[in-house]
């Protein structure tokens, strides 16, 4: 069977009679009908393979296209995958006391225990229990939320 | 001997150089070409009334004669029968929508329709030869 989307022979000879068909009146023959004939039929193949050969073309183009999007696709996904989990984060650290607040956010912010512990102004036990606490409720509250 | 077989004799011994086959080589392909040519053009009823078959035949004969000569030299692989009842065929063919687009072109509905059979044949003949079958 011919494949899909193929012309048959069939359809390029029924092509080219009718080419034939609605010149051959006004054409005055230099080698007889029958060698233009053939004539009007190579140029009918030949613009058959150059068409299979542009939609072939469109096709591939179109198939890169598909892909990029789908890469484009993807990666919102991903971004707004990062983005909801950002806001689940945020969500749960405004669930903390004021100092365990604001250790999170300078822990965040990459500054060292003893950085913190100067800046808030708190000793070392107090900062490591404000440490420990905060780690629970922050636990608790992404674990309640499906984020852990 | 059959009448092929006669004529394939006389390629043979055209071919080695025999002047006396030769002659007589195409003596009888004249006497064939002339059947053959008079049986095609008599297939067409509507050419009759167009054209004087007998005296084409002999012009149409002439002129193949003269094209195997031109086309199938002795001495090389195309003087054989093969190839020489081809160019026939061919000259034939074009002699023949020729002559129904003549008509046709005068407004004979029948002899449009006879060229157009012809040439429907003869364009899937070659574009099955060009790109094979569909059902490959």
């Amino acid at each position: 069977m011919p494949n899909k989307g193929m012309r048959t022979n069939e359809d390029l000879v029924h092509e080219a009679l009718i080419i034939i068909y609605e010149k051959y009146k006004d054409i005055e023959f230099e080698r007889g009908v029958l060698p233009w004939a053939y004539g009007v039929l190579d140029k009918v193949i030949s613009s058959d393979y150059r068409t299979k050969s542009r939609r072939e073309n469109i096709m591939n183009n179109h198939k890169n296209e598909v892909i990029k999007l789908h890469n484009d696709i993807e990666s919102v996904e991903d971004n707004v995958a990062s983005s909801e989990l950002s806001n689940e984060i945020w969500s749960a650290l405004n669930q903390l006391n004021n100092t365990e607040k604001e250790i999170f956010k300078l822990k965040l912010e990459d500054h060292s225990g003893d950085e913190i512990q100067k800046k808030l102004g708190i000793s070392r036990s107090s900062l490591d229990v404000s440490v420990f606490r905060g780690r629970k409720k922050l636990k608790t509250r992404l674990e309640n939320r499906g984020v852990l | 001997m059959t009448d092929q077989s006669r004529l394939e004799y006389l390629i043979s011994a055209a071919n080695a150089g025999d002047k006396a086959a030769q002659e007589k080589f195409f003596e009888k392909l004249s006497v064939r070409f002339s059947k053959l040519i008079t049986l095609e053009l008599r297939k067409h009823p509507v050419l009759k009334s167009g054209i004087n078959i007998d005296k084409r035949s002999h012009e149409v004969c002439q002129y193949a004669i003269k094209e195997v000569k031109k086309l199938c030299p002795f001495g090389t692989p195309n003087f054989s029968l093969i190839p020489i009842m081809n160019v026939l065929h061919n000259i034939l063919d074009t002699v023949i929508t020729n002559l129904l687009a003549d008509l046709a072109k005068k407004g004979n509905l029948e002899a449009e329709n006879q060229l157009f059979s012809i040439l429907r044949k003869r364009l899937m003949e070659r574009i099955t030869m060009r790109r094979g079958s569909d059902a490959k």
